[in-house]
């Protein structure tokens, strides 16, 4: 027998509200990047060498390294990402889950705390990405000390989220809740496993993995990220925000549960289409192609099922700018999912990787889908959370959900602009994308149609400022949002929202009672008998087989005989969160373990694929660095694919063929790179010049390379990079090289000699710099032997050497 | 501990059997589990809509500063 109470509850929209504002603000911050480095692609002066000309010469710089292109890039993704949407989700979270479960956020302190702490490391972001302190991993770039603070942060997210949820008022939990929950832990487990690294100083790390372990934990990570962090929270509010908005309950509560499970289970084995055609193995590549075209039915399930909430509401889109901005988004959501499972065949991919059109993807994921579902929340939030006497007592009226905005005609411009933006951009993206990979690809017999990287990329001016143009109009609409918003808060009181709730004083579902029975007792048998089948050697794999079948066929006898009790499962296993959180977990884990756990625990020394990198010398570990440090991975690749183009342009020559395992194995972190804006350098170098101790020259000699980095275009007239001369007057650092090259001997398995110490590093760092800067010099370039110029150089002539070997190479693998 | 059984001749129709079975029964559960009463998909559905704000219910007596 229940027992209830009537309560009044206030929620927590304070919390809201400051999300909101840190939406806004770093929604420009992140956009204005993104046009700034669009325009950097278009004009390498905007590097820096701009402010040369704005300040008419008084101010003298052929580029400022904190401005470059390849240092902004991770900023402008962080900031969308992390600050942006992040800050956007946390809002739609907080002021959904409270209306869902009917109670206010569990700890005012903990709100408080997620919301400044969450700040401070986008603070902390802002100002290390410039400066080159990086990871080197996409999307994982930031620090270690940041990156306990994020898991920390994300900690006190989840125990806000789940304890509110511990005292929600509503029985059951809503869709929108399921997505909430699948977000929370999925990145919880993906941002650790991606960001294991030891620390080699308060500001550098190397990731643990290394070579293709670390590309397809990276991509797990890269891609998931995309998955639950910038898709599930946002189809969340979608399950939320679009009925309210609509004044329409969820077209499909069935299609909602199918939604939620299918694309859960599927998208995590989807990773592996970041590497097709690389040497990440051929069973991972098949597997990551074959779960992302299974993602075209859970996505467009989920997409129709937002865009069917408007039955019966589509006359509204005319007036109201909410509904637009939704519509429009779950619309981009579609595009962008289905341009994804495309992009995910071999085939395609093999044209497409490396080039625009996945940027252009990716851009319609972020500014159609999050940008625009992320304008309508705000734009519906706002007149809700500030109020003021002019306002109409009435928000949501025959015509609009959001009456009390400052202005409709700026909303709806805002959203013409922003629709206006996105077609230009990811339109020119695609011609560019198509363009140049048609162009990289282009063979007759055996020769290269286009054998110049350049001319490929002139080839592409015109979609490259296209897009800028397009992102700048995104921008402008995201600027009339903010003047919008603006004036419509000032001089308005805040609101929080209040509502009498039945509280129920009964006991709920239990955590055993939700998940021991039969669905969930044949789904975990199944999962076993399926590993053991699949992966078993012997008996274990006949027992799996059998197992397997008769699990099948015990199931569908049951669920026959059983009959209706059946049907109250799911409706029983929404009462309890703890029970709901652990199968979720379960079906996010699985495609991670099958992927993850054998490639990260297989023996190295035995995967080389008959070849082994040379290991790098000191100087060229710094130079290696520097090379992180300054983003080059964010334009160059060291990937030749298996594809004969590829072999062709970056072989060298034929009978390298394509990269193989062992050639980046002691790569830590890897650099196969996901875009060439410029050419890929995995074979730039070659072998130790006659008469030298460690100087080698490769493709291209020691003088090429310094008048490259000091001015590209001296040697590769129409190249778009940004000049480096900050390198020929910073000096490496010796004491920090020694400490980063024994974390690499000691802990990662790098075979260094273990009797080097602090001395025998300078000695060899001394030889090879002064051999490099005796080299340039002969040709009259004079340059500091312990210059980072000297550095780099010494890396980029290393790259692609490896050793030739039929044994597993043991010892040269320690780890 | 055994050594690898090898059934060359079935072994792939073994293997799509795994596959058609696993995504069956997948599918099969699914459908099971989304045929909940009517009554409670549609009291679930109208949750967003329950504590429906669009008018702002206090104005009066509820402003806090930020």
């Amino acid at each position: 027998m229940s027992q209830t109470s009537v309560q009044t509850i206030e929620y927590d929209d304070r919390t809201v509200r400051r999300f909101l504002y840190a939406t806004i603000l770093f929604g420009i911050v992140g956009m204005a990047v993104g046009v700034l480095i669009a325009f950097q692609l278009n004009f390498w002066q905007m590097n820096g060498k701009f402010l040369e000309y704005l300040t008419f010469g008084a101010l003298k710089a052929e580029g400022i390294q904190y401005l470059t292109f390849s240092r902004l890039r991770p900023l402008h993704t962080n900031a969308a990402i992390f600050a942006f949407v992040g800050n956007m989700m946390f809002a739609g979270i907080y002021y959904s889950l409270q209306r869902l479960c009917k109670v206010r956020l569990a700890s005012d302190f903990l709100s408080g705390l997620h919301f400044w702490g969450w700040q401070a490391i986008i603070v902390a972001a802002a100002i290390t990405l410039p400066a080159g302190f990086t990871r080197g991993k996409e999307y994982a770039e930031l620090i270690w000390p940041i990156n306990i603070a994020v898991a920390f942060i994300w900690i006190v997210f989840a125990v806000n989220f789940f304890w509110t949820l511990a005292k929600r008022n509503e029985r059951s939990i809503y869709v929108a809740i399921w997505f909430y929950i699948a977000t929370i832990i999925t990145v919880a487990m993906l941002y650790i496993v991606n960001h294991l690294s030891i620390p080699t100083g308060i500001l550098h790390s190397y990731p643990i993995f290394g070579g293709v372990q670390d590309a397809l934990v990276q991509w797990w990570y890269g891609h998931n990220a995309v998955a639950f962090f910038l898709t599930t929270p946002i189809l969340g509010i979608m399950y939320y925000f679009v009925p309210k908005a609509a004044r329409r309950p969820v077209y499909s509560y069935r299609l909602s549960v199918i939604h939620f499970w299918s694309l859960v289970f599927i998208y995590i084995w989807a990773g592996p289409h970041h590497l097709l055609n690389t040497a990440l193995p051929a069973w991972l590549q098949a597997l990551g192609m074959i779960f992302s075209l299974m993602l075209w039915a859970p996505s467009w399930g989920g997409m129709l099922n937002g865009l069917l909430t408007l039955r019966g509401a589509w006359h509204r889109l005319r007036t109201d700018p909410v509904l637009k901005f939704f519509a429009a988004g779950v619309t981009f959501y579609g595009m962008a999912t289905f341009e994804g499972p495309l992009l995910s065949i071999k085939s395609v991919n093999g044209l497409a990787h490396y080039s625009g059109w996945i940027i252009g993807h990716v851009h319609s994921g972020t500014l159609g889908w999050n940008g625009f579902m992320a304008a309508g929340m705000i734009y519906w939030l706002v007149p809700r959370l500030w109020r003021k006497d002019s306002m109409p007592a009435k928000v949501h009226d025959e015509q609009t959900s959001c009456a009390g905005l400052h202005s409709m005609a700026l909303a709806n411009m805002h959203f013409w602009l922003g629709l206006v933006g996105i077609l230009l951009y990811i339109g020119a993206m695609w011609v560019s994308g198509v363009t140049q990979g048609l162009m990289l690809n282009a063979v007759d017999g055996t020769v290269l149609a286009y054998p110049d990287f350049v001319e490929t990329l002139n080839a592409i001016r015109a979609p490259m400022l296209f897009r800028a143009i397009g992102g700048t109009f995104y921008l402008l609409g995201f600027f009339l949002l903010a003047y919008n918003i603006l004036r419509t808060i000032w001089g308005s009181r805040v609101v929080n929202g209040r509502t009498e709730v039945t509280v129920d004083h009964t006991r709920p579902q239990s955590f055993a009672g939700s998940l021991v029975n039969a669905p969930v007792t044949y789904t975990s048998l199944l999962i076993i008998f399926a590993c053991l089948w699949l992966f078993g050697g012997g008996l274990w794999m006949l027992v799996g087989g059998f197992g397997t079948v008769g699990t099948v066929v015990l199931a569908i006898v049951h669920f026959e005989v059983s009959g209706a009790r059946w049907k109250d499962w799911y409706a029983k296993l929404l009462q309890n969160s703890a029970g709901f959180t652990a199968l979720t977990f379960l079906s996010v884990a699985i495609g991670g373990a099958v992927q993850i756990v054998p490639t990260v625990t297989v023996e190295r020394a035995r995967n080389i694929e008959g070849r082994i990198q040379v290991p790098y010398t000191p100087l060229e570990l710094a130079g290696r660095d520097l090379y992180v440090s300054n983003g080059c991975y964010t334009c160059h690749s060291q990937m030749i694919r298996t594809m004969v183009p590829d072999v062709l342009r970056y072989g060298p020559s034929p009978e390298q063929g394509y990269s193989r395992l062992g050639e980046s194995i002691y790569d830590f972190p890897f650099q196969w790179g996901s875009r060439r804006i410029g050419p890929d350098l995995a074979r730039e170098g070659g072998p130790i010049v006659e008469g030298n101790q460690l100087m080698r020259s490769g493709l291209r000699n020691n003088e090429w390379h310094y008048l490259h980095l000091m001015d590209p275009r001296s040697t590769s007239p129409g190249s778009n990079m940004p000049a480096y001369p900050w390198l020929a007057e910073q000096e490496i650092d010796l004491d920090q090289l020694f400490r980063r090259l024994r974390v690499q001997r000691d802990v990662l398995g790098v075979p260094y000699d273990p009797d080097w110490g602090k001395d025998q590093v300078a000695e060899l760092v001394e030889i090879q710099s002064l051999e490099i800067a005796r080299d340039l010099r002969e040709k009259s370039i004079f340059v500091k032997p312990e210059s980072e110029m000297v550095a780099i150089i010494a890396y980029l002539q290393k790259l692609g050497v490896y050793e030739e070997t039929n044994q597993p190479r043991t010892e040269l693998v320690q780890r | 501990m055994f050594q690898r059984l090898q059934l060359p001749e079935i072994q792939n129709g073994l293997a799509a059997f795994a596959l058609v079975a696993s995504f069956g029964i997948f599918v099969y559960f699914l459908y099971r589990i989304v045929r909940m009463k009517k009554s409670r998909r549609e009291y679930l559905s109208h949750l967003p809509l329950d504590d429906d704000e669009s008018e702002p219910r206090h104005t009066e007596g509820n402003e806090r500063k930020d």
